[in-house]
């Protein structure tokens, strides 16, 4: 539920970015989103239709996704997750994922 | 008025605070898009359409809340106030577990209470009737705090009291809204993150919600008075607590018979006065041993 939120903030920076760059209109929005920050794609997706207006109207998102790295307890292999926690393919102990958090945009292409 | 955000509206009781605030700000703008030919005999202007740009930005869409986290951490640490950021499921007992620890504690020092219910201050008159200050922030269609909202919270909580002035500190408790996903994002400047986990639920849950419970640096097992009525396995629950946040202290507690309690509140009243004490109180003992684990994982992977 807190991707409204998020899609908020994110209006809130690009209007920011507008008055500093100079444009009226959003074609499309690029985000770094981590497989760890703890946030829904489809239910992003479904806030940023819900909450844009003005500048972020006809915009497309487009989300780049971001695997958190994991490191074996048992044999050190990393390993790229999309989970918090897995499974070794090496050594079958625990991997816990680093990272993967991120949430930021990267990119605007602007009129 | 809000030191870092320059707002100067308080949170209301009962205020809905989802849409947070306008920064207005003014910047010179050097070039027009409108500008003139002269053709022949007459004059006229026109306004090219601007062709499509592509900017790279680095916006990060939790800077903000992070900014205002620090700025409460800062304003925590002034204040000699130790902040616990309690997070649960809904029903795990957050407010009940408040209660016993508000008698226990306030013997020690004030204890300040931020409740973040959707709707109602019901719970905000439960711990003021339990003998702490409490302040009630309802979210409405909200999931979560933010560090803004608990920042002005804490400003009105602790500046409406008399021994805030004395500069004896204390503990301030946030109880978050009963969520465990959303409020795992949300640094509210707090110095122990608390997660609670009742025995009604599962055992299993820390690796259901592994995003919280990996920030906990506290994990509360509550209700262990009904484990003789429900199939939930202690050891079990450690050793998934132990998986997903190898750093986080573990206490067993029951809020209404009081077992385990002492031993929480002991571990609670020492670690605030290492908090008073200490310099820098983001780098303490565990912050320090948690870095070094995460380093020399790190360093050994392959």
């Amino acid at each position: 539920m807190h991707e409204v939120s998020l899609v908020r903030e994110m209006k809130r920076l690009v209007e920011h970015e507008a008055e500093l760059r100079q444009f009226s209109r959003v074609k499309s929005i690029h985000i770094e989103l981590g497989s760890n920050a703890c946030v829904s794609q489809d239910a992003l997706r479904f806030a940023f239709e819900s909450v844009r207006s003005g500048l972020l109207e006809d915009t497309n998102l487009d989300i780049h996704t971001i695997l958190a790295k994991g490191c074996c307890r048992g044999c050190g292999l990393s390993a790229m997750m999309t989970e918090h926690i897995g499974v070794c393919a090496a050594c079958g102990a625990l991997i816990l994922a680093a990272g993967g958090d991120e949430m930021r945009i990267t990119e605007l292409e602007v009129v | 008025m809000c030191g870092t955000c320059g707002c100067s509206s308080p949170v209301k009781e009962g205020e809905k605070q989802a849409e947070g605030h306008h920064h207005e700000h003014s910047h010179e703008h050097g070039h027009a898009h409108q500008h003139e030919h002269h053709h022949g005999e007459h004059n006229h202007g026109h306004t090219h359409e601007t062709e499509t740009r592509r900017i790279s930005v680095e916006l990060d869409l939790l800077a903000r809340n992070d900014q205002f986290a620090a700025a409460n951490r800062e304003q925590f640490k002034a204040q000699q106030l130790f902040a616990v950021n309690m997070v649960s499921g809904p029903g795990a007992g957050k407010t009940t577990l408040l209660e016993a620890a508000i008698k226990g504690l306030s013997a020690h020092a004030d204890v300040y209470v931020i409740e973040g219910d959707q709707q109602t201050s019901l719970d905000a008159d439960r711990i003021t009737a339990a003998g702490a200050k409490a302040k009630q922030i309802n979210t409405g269609a909200m999931c979560h705090l933010d560090a803004h909202m608990v920042g002005h919270a804490a400003s009105e909580l602790t500046t409406a009291s008399d021994s805030a002035a004395d500069k004896s500190g204390g503990w301030l408790f946030i109880e978050n809204v009963g969520n465990l996903v959303c409020p795992a994002a949300f640094d509210l400047g707090e110095y122990q993150r608390l997660a609670l986990l009742s025995v009604t639920e599962g055992d299993d849950k820390p690796l259901k919600y592994p995003d919280m419970f990996a920030s906990a640096d506290i994990v509360m097992i509550s209700k262990i008075d009904l484990l003789p009525y429900v199939p939930f396995d202690v050891e079990k629950c450690r050793q998934a607590i132990a998986t997903v946040s190898p750093q986080a202290r573990v206490f067993e507690v029951s809020a209404t018979t009081g077992e385990g309690m002492d031993e929480w509140l002991t571990w609670m009243v020492a670690a605030h006065e290492g908090y008073q004490t200490a310099s820098d109180p983001a780098v303490n003992d565990q912050t320090v041993s948690d870095q070094t684990v995460r380093a020399s994982q790190s360093a050994a992977c392959v």
